[in-house]
């Protein structure tokens, strides 16, 4: 709000969400606010991996057209591969060109990528299982799945 | 003697444990097996609140709305005027720490038989840290008029406080626990909302638990014993209304008091003893629980064990007390 009320333009301000937590009314009270405001020093990078814990978020809560409310409600809106780094931040440079608008950047993601006992499935949501899926979810990444020398073993 | 059945081996290491939200998940599915009005909804935490034994056995009663909790309990609130018992559950630091004003708006003041039911409050819900361990519950929930609230000691008299609660026409607060805790009581131990029990006699002190505290205590008792001391242990389980015969009665006999809570003291439990001693019999009061601070990241028990809320360490507390502590009290 130092924006509006300052007249500051150079400070760009970052948040970072989950996407079942958009279930909340207080997220779109914000929403609503800064489309009215026009904060365009705002983004919101959103990761969207389609679950919470209860499930599926389309079963839960659907959340979709995502794309469509964010727009309605005055937002710039970008869509990425949110594993490709250089997408991501090619979508954040934009968004700091964007300057008569809020940024959303929805970032698709996969849940638990590069751990094939995990992907899609949303019961590791919320739960550690033990101590030894942690071990052997850290192993699949550092390794690639068995593809490189990871340098803790 | 105290009639109150306890468990057996109460003080042995390997004293049954189960989390009270279990019990409510018993108690729910009873409920809704005795009585087909009873629904249950939901935000997000199906699993972890226990309602998922009730959804799978009444999946056409079970409504998930999301990580909605304002919604949750508005949505409830419509479905009890027009005739259901609901249930609505979530963690206590959402369901009602996020949606006060619609618990007192379209449930208290439209006396719907709402119930709220906060799960993993207190300190002991552990690694989540402060922004998920639920302890001003108490107090916001005590204030509302025509609110009922409820702390069961352990997973039996959770499941016991849900048949009641099913039956109460009432609003309630149902207050939960995430981690197992020590069984005390049994199948065969009363429970009626609105009642404390006396779970052991004594002179020399009360002391007053709500919700799992009340385990505490007697842990607490047992040591004090050992140190020549006898204190009488009152199990709270309904913080609002307040068995004041029960209570007044223990300290007319003791003159001192001690209450125990997993949640801050100031408006919680121990406000209400000291609301009820102030008004009816002025004694002296040491209220042991969360002082004006919020809880911190660690294990359950160190956590517990940190901020003072052990048996061993309210011994060390009432012992204190009862040596610089004249027993007084007065009528008014």
């Amino acid at each position: 709000m130092l924006q509006y009320i300052d007249k500051q333009s150079h400070r760009f301000v970052y948040a970072v969400t989950g996407d079942g937590e958009l279930n909340e009314g207080n997220i779109w009270e914000a929403v609503m606010f800064a489309g009215k405001y026009k904060l365009s020093q705002l983004t919101v990078i959103i990761d969207r991996n389609n679950i919470q814990i209860d499930g599926s978020t389309e079963d839960v809560m659907p959340l979709e057209s995502l794309h469509g409310k964010w727009e309605s409600f005055g937002w710039h809106v970008q869509e990425v591969d949110g594993h490709n780094v250089e997408s991501l931040r090619d979508a954040i440079n934009m968004s700091k060109a964007i300057t008569n608008q809020p940024s959303v950047i929805i970032a698709h993601t996969i849940p638990g990528k590069g751990v094939d006992f995990m992907e899609y499935d949303y019961h590791w949501h919320g739960y550690g299982k033990s101590p030894d899926d942690y071990k052997r979810a850290l192993h699949k990444l550092r390794t690639l799945d068995g593809k490189i020398k990871g340098e803790h073993e | 003697m105290s009639h109150y059945p306890l468990a057996d081996n109460l003080y042995a290491d390997d004293v049954a444990q189960e989390p009270t939200r279990a019990g409510f998940g018993r108690g729910l599915k009873a409920a809704g097996e005795a009585d087909e009005r009873v629904v249950a909804l939901c935000a997000d935490l199906t699993e972890s609140t226990q309602m998922h034994l009730f959804r799978d056995a009444f999946p056409e009663r079970f409504v998930e709305v999301g990580i909605a909790e304002q919604n949750l309990v508005t949505v409830a609130s419509g479905m009890a005027r027009a005739g259901k018992i609901p249930f609505t559950s979530s963690y206590a630091a959402f369901s009602p720490g996020r949606n006060w004003e619609q618990i007192r708006t379209t449930i208290c003041l439209n006396d719907q038989p709402v119930t709220i039911v906060g799960s993993h409050a207190g300190v002991s819900v552990g690694p989540d840290g402060a922004t998920h361990q639920m302890l001003e519950d108490i107090a916001l929930m005590r204030v509302l008029p025509n609110m009922v609230v409820i702390a069961p000691g352990d997973s039996i008299e959770a499941e016991k406080a849900t048949r009641a609660i099913a039956e109460s026409g009432k609003p309630s607060y149902l207050r939960l626990a995430r981690e197992k805790t020590p069984v005390f009581s049994t199948e065969h131990s009363p429970f009626v909302i609105g009642k404390a029990y006396v779970l052991r006699e004594g002179h020399d002190i009360s002391l007053l638990g709500t919700g799992t505290m009340t385990y505490q205590l007697l842990v607490a008792a047992n040591e004090l014993e050992k140190h020549g001391l006898s204190a009488e242990v009152v199990h709270v389980p309904t913080i609002k209304p307040l068995d004041e015969d029960t209570i007044l009665h223990s300290i007319t006999k003791t003159g001192r008091v001690l209450t125990a809570e997993e949640a801050q003291v100031k408006g919680g439990f121990g406000g209400a003893i000291a609301e009820l001693l102030s008004e009816r019999k002025p004694t002296p009061l040491l209220r042991v629980g969360m002082l004006d601070r919020f809880g911190e990241s660690g294990a359950p028990n160190e956590l517990l064990d940190h901020f003072g809320l052990t048996g061993a360490k309210i011994a060390e507390k009432a012992k204190a007390f009862i040596h610089t502590t004249p027993q007084y009290h007065r009528d008014y």
